[in-house]
């Protein structure tokens, strides 16, 4: 159940994360023609993700508490409380797939010739 | 010296193979400081890519380019970044406007690479859209402007800079003739003030606003002379 519901969240961050690499490919391109060190695009991505899959993670616990107590008094009339592991795993698994795609386009195409990163459509 | 020496450059796309494009195909310029130069030429003449190169943007095959005395070969990344963002300003045919900031955030954006101080961003950002006509659409996101709108804010982003140098790849473009007509006006008025211009147009009637006209044919330089603008002519006729 844990297990499934990790790998769902997980595409649907992959998903998202996917899509939006051209248009970041281009905004790291634009970026560079403007004069940004590699170094600057990259730590704004990784501070950007981080924020982002850390609230994330946070919303996705805070959800995952309130439907097994829910579920939990309906379907089995029982007070279910995810234990403590199992939230801290699922927190830690969505910042590493959140700042992993995150980053994933800004190392690359801070890498690449700014004409190519423009290019990206 | 010059401010640009390109010796012999050649960029050459999928050199050795079937579909090999010779984009530039050993060409040799020089540009001084303060000039106003078009390099004009057909569709696919390298125009871009010869833009492209001496904006430190692309890298060159083969080909010697000495930017400020320096050969650009052998600077690193960080110093190409460096140059960019101290030396060289970009204004593309398709504005290059980044979607998630507003106008004047976009015009501050390459000020925080250069370092400058946040209280001073803001008010260097509203001048320079002051100096485009634009302040009213100062908190307005590009995508609700028009593309005359939207290039002067591309305009203002490089005033702020305070770059000595403007490169714009058909910078009119996709703008109506009278916008363009602004916008060329906007460059001309920088070009007074100083600032080196690199226009490059595939319009001959766009090329006549400059100070000298390079043209660019299948990758060769095959004209580079001296040109009278059409505003001073029509001034000297006056006269
Ligand atoms: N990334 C690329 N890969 C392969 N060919 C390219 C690339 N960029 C440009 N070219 C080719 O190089 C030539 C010059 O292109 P470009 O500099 O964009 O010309 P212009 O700006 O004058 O229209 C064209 O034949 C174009 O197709
Ligand atoms: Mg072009």
């Amino acid at each position: 159940m844990a297990a499934i519901a990790l790998l769902v969240g997980g595409i649907g961050i992959m998903n998202i994360m996917l899509v939006t690499v051209t248009e970041r490919t281009r905004e790291i391109g634009i970026k560079k023609a403007i004069g940004a060190q590699r170094r600057v695009i990259i730590g704004q991505f990784l501070v950007e993700s981080t924020v982002l899959s850390g609230c994330g993670g946070v919303i996705g616990i805070l959800i995952g508490y309130a439907g097994s107590l829910i579920l939990g008094k309906l379907i089995y009339d029982l007070i279910l409380m995810p234990e403590v592991w199992m939230a801290a795993a699922a927190f830690l698994f969505s910042l590493a797939i959140g700042v992993g795609f995150g980053l994933y386009p800004a190392v690359k195409a801070s890498g690449l010739q700014p004409v190519d990163a423009l290019r990206a459509d | 010296m010059g401010l640009i020496e390109i010796t012999d450059l050649y960029k050459i796309y999928a050199e050795g193979m079937e579909n090999e494009v010779r984009a530039l195909d050993g060409v040799s310029l020089s540009i001084d400081y303060g000039e106003f130069v078009a390099i004009v030429g057909a569709s696919g003449s390298g125009k871009s890519t010869m833009m492209n190169i001496l904006g430190c943007l692309d890298i060159p095959t083969r080909g010697e380019y000495m930017l400020d005395d320096i050969p650009v070969a052998h600077r690193t990344e960080r110093e190409l970044a460096e140059i960019r963002s101290r030396k060289i300003s970009f204004i593309f045919q398709g504005y290059n406007l980044i979607p998630s900031l507003n106008v004047w955030q976009n015009v501050a954006l390459p000020m925080t690479y250069q370092g400058v101080k946040p209280a001073q961003r803001y008010q260097r950002a509203m001048d320079a859209l002051d100096a485009v006509g634009i302040t009213a659409k100062a908190e307005s996101r590009p995508t609700q402007l028009s593309g005359g709108q939207q290039q002067r804010v591309a305009i203002a982003r490089a005033i702020a800079t305070a770059s000595p140098i403007i490169m714009a790849d058909e910078p009119t473009g996709a703008l109506d003739s009278k916008t363009g007509q602004q916008v060329l006006d906007i460059l001309r008025g920088l070009h007074g003030l100083g600032t080196t211009i690199i226009l490059i147009t595939h319009d001959n009637g766009i090329a006549a606003k400059a100070e000298r006209v390079v043209r660019l044919q299948d990758g060769h330089i095959v004209e580079d002379r001296p040109n009278i603008p059409d505003e001073s002519r029509a001034l000297n006729a006056n006269l």
